[in-house]
């Protein structure tokens, strides 16, 4: 339930002012030191990122 | 050159290029969230373009056009600081994870004594997250962690007494560090500017901050922003093995 409000706390800020609730989200210190820790993982983020800007540019007209 | 080559080189430096930028983007907080806010504008401009909303994507174009240059200015330190890191993450063999017993020891037996002895200190650990933007500013010791050595740096009225100690894996990294301090609001408003310092540095980073109360020689634990009181050996002890593990 608290989380419920929570989200719907951050979604009226986020209508009231998008740019200052992005800067305040809480980036959690375990996911950061995890990908920090486990190359394999900032590997395979940056093969799916690399994945997704080449079908945009090469397969769609989109960019 | 057959077109199958060209993209395969393609993708491969659009991966190398997302590798190093995504290493660039997780080495601070700050960074990443500058990151977020970016995506953020970067995918409304790109909404209104398609929902053809005239005025929106007139002013939306120019933020986006002038957003990296923004960036840029006001990360400037930060921007050059985590360069660096990114190119020598691989060469930082120590971490907090490889403190042995000795050093522990060593870090518990010194701020047992300072605070018997009342005097002030500050003593951080670090963890993953690296501290040299504080160290660079500091004096470098890379001294091999000792009990005397600490109880001769938080000597009061003597040049370093009055910084914190940065430790990483069983060196003593720098000393006299200064930190920027909590303004957080859930403490007490009497809190004094050494427990401020080590909130303030539990916030931007993971590192573990062991503060010596001058006034009334409590020993305290901060960790990611939450102070802990631990006056005896074995609650020290427990903590740091249970954090830096």
């Amino acid at each position: 339930m608290r989380k419920i409000k929570l989200f719907f706390k951050y979604l009226l800020l986020f209508l009231i002012n998008p740019i200052k609730t992005i800067a305040s989200v809480d980036v959690s210190d375990r996911f950061i030191n995890y990908l920090t820790k486990n190359a394999w993982l900032r590997i395979v983020i940056a093969l799916v990122v690399s994945a997704f800007f080449f079908y945009l540019i090469y397969y769609t007209n989109i960019l | 050159m057959p077109e199958v080559v060209k993209m395969i080189i393609d993708f491969y430096l659009l991966f190398l290029l997302s590798y190093f930028l995504l290493s660039f983007f997780l080495s601070s907080k700050r960074i990443f969230k500058l990151l977020l806010i970016a995506l953020f504008v970067y995918l409304i401009t790109w909404g209104a373009g398609k929902l053809d909303l005239k005025i929106s994507y007139q002013v939306l174009k120019e933020v986006r056009f002038w957003l990296p240059l923004v960036i840029i200015i006001i990360l400037t330190p930060d921007i050059r600081r985590n360069f660096e890191n990114v190119w020598l993450s691989d060469l930082k063999t120590e971490g907090a994870n490889i403190n042995t017993e000795e050093t522990k020891q060593e870090i518990i037996d010194a701020a047992l004594y300072l605070s018997s002895q009342r005097n002030g200190a500050l003593i951080t650990i670090e963890k993953y997250n690296s501290l040299d933007a504080f160290a660079e500013r500091a004096i470098i010791m890379d001294a091999l962690v000792s009990k005397e050595l600490l109880i001769n740096i938080f000597v009061p009225n003597t040049p370093l007494h009055d910084g914190a100690v940065i430790i990483r894996g069983n060196h003593i990294r720098c000393a006299g560090a200064y930190y920027f301090l909590s303004e957080t609001d859930k403490q007490e408003r009497t809190m004094g500017s050494r427990h401020r310092a080590a909130l303030g540095v539990s916030e931007i980073s993971d590192s573990l901050t062991i503060v010596v109360s001058e006034e009334t020689g409590n020993i305290s634990i901060v960790i990611e922003g939450i102070m802990i009181r631990a006056n005896d050996r074995e609650k020290l002890l427990e903590y740091l093995n249970m954090y830096l593990k």
